[in-house]
């Protein structure tokens, strides 16, 4: 008797497990399946499969498969423990129906209950049509705990097939998107519906492809060559991550702290007007080969990623004079301040490499709210109570100046480097205001002028001596000024009066 | 150079190691130099990939990417230029901008000259 009972779960056990049908599907079309996916990501042989028995309950709908279309459990990453789901595309095309969307509600439950991330693979048509309401609101429970999740555990998203309608607002709500390269599309509404409605013509990629979303709308965080490349940078992602709010980011020593950045003054010119690439300094200063960028392909004008300084984790936002003369302007205010406000959920110290001479100006930028875009990086900074430390290389003018260098504003650290010029703005725009009488008297005088306001203003000695820079440096010193800062501020404790949450301009 | 301890079946061994170029290292031991070549996981290279990336260049247009004065003008009609290639330069937020060639192509027209004034979004030059 119980040896029957065995061998039916068995059975059971072994059909569930049956990968083939799914791997017809998706290999024909350079895909991997769910179980492969969790495979390749998780440590071998660490995964633990929940739910693996339950099905749909609807009474209309004939096709039913144990696990509804979704595989869902935990494993390990690099030994770290963490929860994860796959959508199977195989079944009825992976569409979230009511138990399918209580699957991934549970192991999300789990995740945030025990401090774990929690990691999707999505792969869906979109929600099951035929389960109607009951499916829908079982994917209100996905929303609403991936937002009591935020700032609790990483959540990321990798979207590894189409992610359509509501589906797509689950990843909107995590931390991270990746998506894999022409094989992954996101949209609220189809190429077909946009034809009918607005009669443009645009393809799957070109309206929610992986490149859409990197460069474009600001969506997604990393676009991935493949599947396999996708996988690969969620485990390179949580190697920078603590598993939850209450723990310290990872550490991982790989390069000497007292190694000269002697670079440096060869890759930023002293002359202020010419451009360099902020990646080359970012390669240089932190350690060797620890440089992860997010949104790369993003508002280009601000860098931001994960490095490492002397082993830890710390989170770096730069300015790129290379693009747009690495202004702020809508976008990159948006980039920026997410991800400091992730730095600061995680734990995670915060470097800024300043060189900038302010706001974009313009009607566009205007019209379109760089004030409150803008204000949002003010939030954040302010908000955030992790270490945080500014290097001015160059400029630091007027606004710019306060949300990404101001000691009032919060900074722990502010080092600059001799070229830097600590200032309401640039020498020509300032005597035009301040001198406007005497120039329109006799314009001559406005080339001298200005000189004297460089030689009086843009330095960082004037800062210096009011006590709003800490530290001034020879630019091969950087690295070691870094470390030693971050050493000293990394036990930082800093108290932020109770409240349910603030009111972010958004 | 790095000086490491190594430890090899048992026995420690003082070493000094430089990378030489991309995945070469050189081992000194002694009066013994290896050469080495460093593996890569898969992460390492999913870190330097992104660093990479850029976004494909398409279109046949060079528009100003932000407002500004043409401060110099690189290239002439009919040449050929490289991807990455400086075209333009523009004055714009206190600093000499470049505007580089997003593909290998042909300047068919260039619609601007020095000291002129640009809006952002303006056509700069048509290529093919």
């Amino acid at each position: 008797m119980a040896s029957n009972k065995l061998k039916e779960f068995l059975d059971k056990h072994k059909s569930i497990l049956d990968d083939k049908p799914a791997a017809e599907l998706q290999h024909k079309k350079g895909k991997l399946t769910a179980r492969e996916r969790l495979a390749y990501l998780l440590d071998k042989d660490s995964f633990t499969e929940l739910d693996a028995f339950a099905e749909h309950n609807s009474r209309d709908l004939e096709k039913r498969k144990p696990g509804d279309g979704v595989i869902t459990g935990h494993g390990r990453i690099s030994k770290k423990p963490v929860y994860v789901y796959a959508q199977d595309f195989s079944f009825m095309g992976g569409s979230m129906g009511e138990m399918h969307n209580k699957k991934i509600a549970h192991v999300m439950e789990l995740a945030l209950k025990t401090g774990c991330p929690i990691i999707g693979l999505l792969d869906s048509g979109g929600a099951r049509i035929q389960e109607g309401v009951s499916a829908l609101d079982a994917g209100g429970k996905i929303f609403q705990l991936n937002t009591m999740s935020s700032g609790v555990i990483p959540q990321i998203s990798a979207i590894m097939g189409p992610c359509a309608g509501i589906a797509v607002y689950s990843p909107a709500l995590t931390d991270f998107i990746l998506m894999s390269n022409k094989t992954s599309y996101m949209f609220i509404t189809g190429p077909d519906v946009i034809k009918t409605v607005t009669g443009e013509t645009i393809d799957f990629e070109g309206l929610g492809g992986a490149a859409a979303h990197n460069e474009k709308s600001g969506v997604a965080h990393f676009m991935a060559d493949n599947e396999k490349d996708c996988l690969d940078i969620i485990k390179v992602l949580l190697s920078y991550l603590p598993s939850n709010n209450l723990e310290s980011p990872p550490y991982s020593l790989s390069d000497s702290p007292s190694r000269e950045t002697k670079k440096l003054a060869d890759i930023v010119p002293e002359d202020p007007k010419k451009t360099y690439d902020i990646k080359e300094v970012i390669s240089e200063i932190f350690d060797r080969k620890t440089f992860f960028e997010v949104q790369a392909n993003y508002a280009q004008n601000a860098v931001i990623g994960f490095a490492r300084l002397n082993g830890n984790s710390v989170g770096i936002v730069a300015n790129q004079p290379k693009v747009l003369a690495g202004c702020l302007d809508i976008n990159s205010s948006c980039k920026i301040a997410r991800f400091v406000r992730l730095c600061d959920s995680f734990n995670i110290p915060i470097i800024n490499l300043v060189d900038v001479t302010g706001y974009l100006p313009g009607t566009n930028q205007e019209h379109n709210g760089i004030i409150r875009h803008g204000a949002k990086i003010l939030f954040a900074y302010s908000e955030a109570s992790v270490p945080k430390i500014s290097l001015v290389l160059r400029k630091a003018y007027g606004g710019a100046y306060i949300a990404l260098v101001s000691k009032d504003m919060g900074y722990d650290k502010v080092i600059a480097w001799p070229a830097a010029e600590i200032a309401v703005m640039g020498a020509e725009q300032a005597v035009g205001i301040v001198n406007r009488n005497e120039i329109s008297k006799n314009p001559k005088i406005k080339s001298e002028l200005a000189q004297q306001y460089t030689e009086k203003y843009l330095n960082p000695y004037v800062a210096a001596k009011l006590g709003k820079v800490d530290m001034v440096i020879d630019p091969k010193d950087t690295r070691i000024a870094l470390v030693r800062c971050l050493d000293m501020i990394l036990s930082k404790r800093e108290k932020r009066p109770s409240k349910k949450h603030g009111n972010m301009p958004l | 150079m790095e000086e490491l301890v190594v430890k090899v079946d048992g026995n420690e061994y003082k070493v000094f190691v430089e990378e030489t170029e991309e995945g070469k290292i050189l081992v000194h031991c002694g009066n013994d130099v290896y050469e080495v070549e460093a593996k890569k996981d898969a992460a390492s290279s999913a870190i330097e990939r992104l660093q990479k990336k850029t976004s494909e260049g398409d279109g046949s247009e060079i528009k100003a990417p932000l407002p500004g004065i043409i401060y110099e003008v690189k290239v002439k009609e009919n040449q050929d230029v490289k991807e990455g290639q400086s075209l333009f330069s523009l004055m714009a937020m206190k600093m000499e901008n470049d505007i580089t060639s997003p593909r290998a192509c042909k300047i068919k027209e260039i619609k601007v000259k020095k000291d002129d004034s640009v809006n952002r979004g303006d056509v700069l030059a048509v290529i093919e």
